[in-house]
């Protein structure tokens, strides 16, 4: 490396570069910026175009309230969804037997929670986007963000809701143009020939 | 009964509409689509923190899916935040449970199906009720019987939770 740096000649430093490249290949590993710059594959959370503090401070502002507001209500059996229909979803499992009455009444409140905070995600999406209507992209934007939103990536079908923002995951979905087509053949190969009928053969005596 | 029914599978559109709107800003609108989507995702929600919750009564060779399972279903799937709400909410109902059977049918008569909100708001402004009028839906829910689901299911939920034949199991924490 020392004499590829002090070579005078622009012509023997070519040369010398040229000659040496392939065994020093190994030892002398090229520093990134020579290739070019590297495309670094950004972190989930950097994918999102709202100042990360303003975001975990709704977060945490959500989960403050949802606390605050459990402790100041006076009736409980005040609820947002109807005990009997989770009980149904509940036992759509076969394998589940039997379910206490307080697990639905734990999971309405419980989705209550989910439903607003898939909402509350899903709506930063819609105005990064500068939108007022929430779409359903908003919403798989929303769980392609989140991981513990892993199993309800089947509901939101990638291609619905891939993100702008995420390039990476952006694929030209066009077919590449067929490279071997066969184009049906000119001419005909085949001839027939047949024996003429000499004429000798009508004047025979 | 003679299997699921379609609208079985899902939450009543018109309270998930309403809860998505308890957090989103008065001038937001929701696509007819997003709609749907947040209630097939109520529903996985559910069925995923249950059959994880049972996995866990099924070790343990129980018949009934508690409440305690539901809570560790959830802990153990990720969902950290919602464990302490859902532990106060459920402590909270306890004490409730406990009160006279007389008191809580006067306190369900006191509060009418109709008002399915509840009381605290998160916005510090005063709840517009026009919000919450039908008006606004795209859908007239008493047509579909959202609302008439919806006064059953309280109406059986609340006799259920009086006459649940696994009250014993209840009363008993582990």
């Amino acid at each position: 490396m020392d004499q590829n740096q002090h070579g005078q000649p622009t012509q023997e430093a070519v040369g010398k570069n040229q000659y040496q490249s392939n065994p020093m290949m190994a030892p002398t590993n090229p520093p990134s910026e020579t290739i070019g710059p590297y495309v670094t594959s950004s972190f989930p959370r950097e994918k999102q175009h709202a100042p990360q503090d303003i975001y975990q401070e709704q977060l945490n502002n959500f989960w403050a309230k949802q606390c605050q507001e459990i402790e100041e209500t006076t009736d409980l059996r005040t609820h947002s969804l109807p005990y009997a229909r989770i009980k149904k979803i509940m036992k759509a499992d076969r394998d589940v037997r039997m379910v206490s009455a307080e697990a639905p009444v734990l999971f309405a409140k419980a989705c209550e929670m989910f439903i607003m905070e898939l909402t509350m995600k899903a709506w930063a999406n819609a105005e990064d986007h500068r939108r007022r209507i929430l779409q359903k992209s908003d919403i798989a934007s929303a769980i392609s963000k989140t991981d513990v939103f892993d199993f309800l990536e089947d509901i939101v079908p990638r291609d619905v809701g891939i993100p702008r923002s995420s390039i990476a995951q952006n694929f030209d979905l066009s077919m590449p143009p067929h490279q071997n087509v066969t184009y049906p053949p000119y001419y005909v190969p085949a001839m027939v020939t047949g024996r003429p009928i000499p004429d000798q053969n009508h004047h025979g005596p | 009964m003679a299997g699921v029914r379609e609208q079985d599978q899902y939450m009543p559109i018109a309270n998930v509409i309403r809860i998505m709107r308890r957090i989103l800003p008065a001038h937001a609108k929701i696509s007819d689509d997003a709609k749907e989507t947040i209630q097939e995702c109520v529903s996985e929600y559910i069925s995923f923190i249950t059959a994880e919750a049972n996995e866990r009564c099924q070790r343990e060779q129980r018949k009934t899916v508690t409440a305690e399972d539901v809570l560790w279903a959830m802990e153990k799937l990720g969902f950290d935040n919602y464990a302490h709400p859902l532990s106060l909410y459920l402590h909270r109902y306890r004490k409730t449970e406990g009160e006279p059977a007389s008191a809580r049918r006067a306190s369900a008569s006191a509060s009418p199906s109709m008002q399915m909100h509840p009381r605290t708001h998160p916005h510090s402004h005063p709840p517009n009720y026009s919000h919450h009028g039908f008006g606004m839906f795209d859908f007239d829910p008493s047509s579909q019987g959202f609302y008439r689901d919806d006064a059953s299911s309280s109406g059986s939920g609340g006799f259920v939770a009086s006459f649940d034949p696994y009250a014993n199991i209840k009363r008993d924490p582990l």
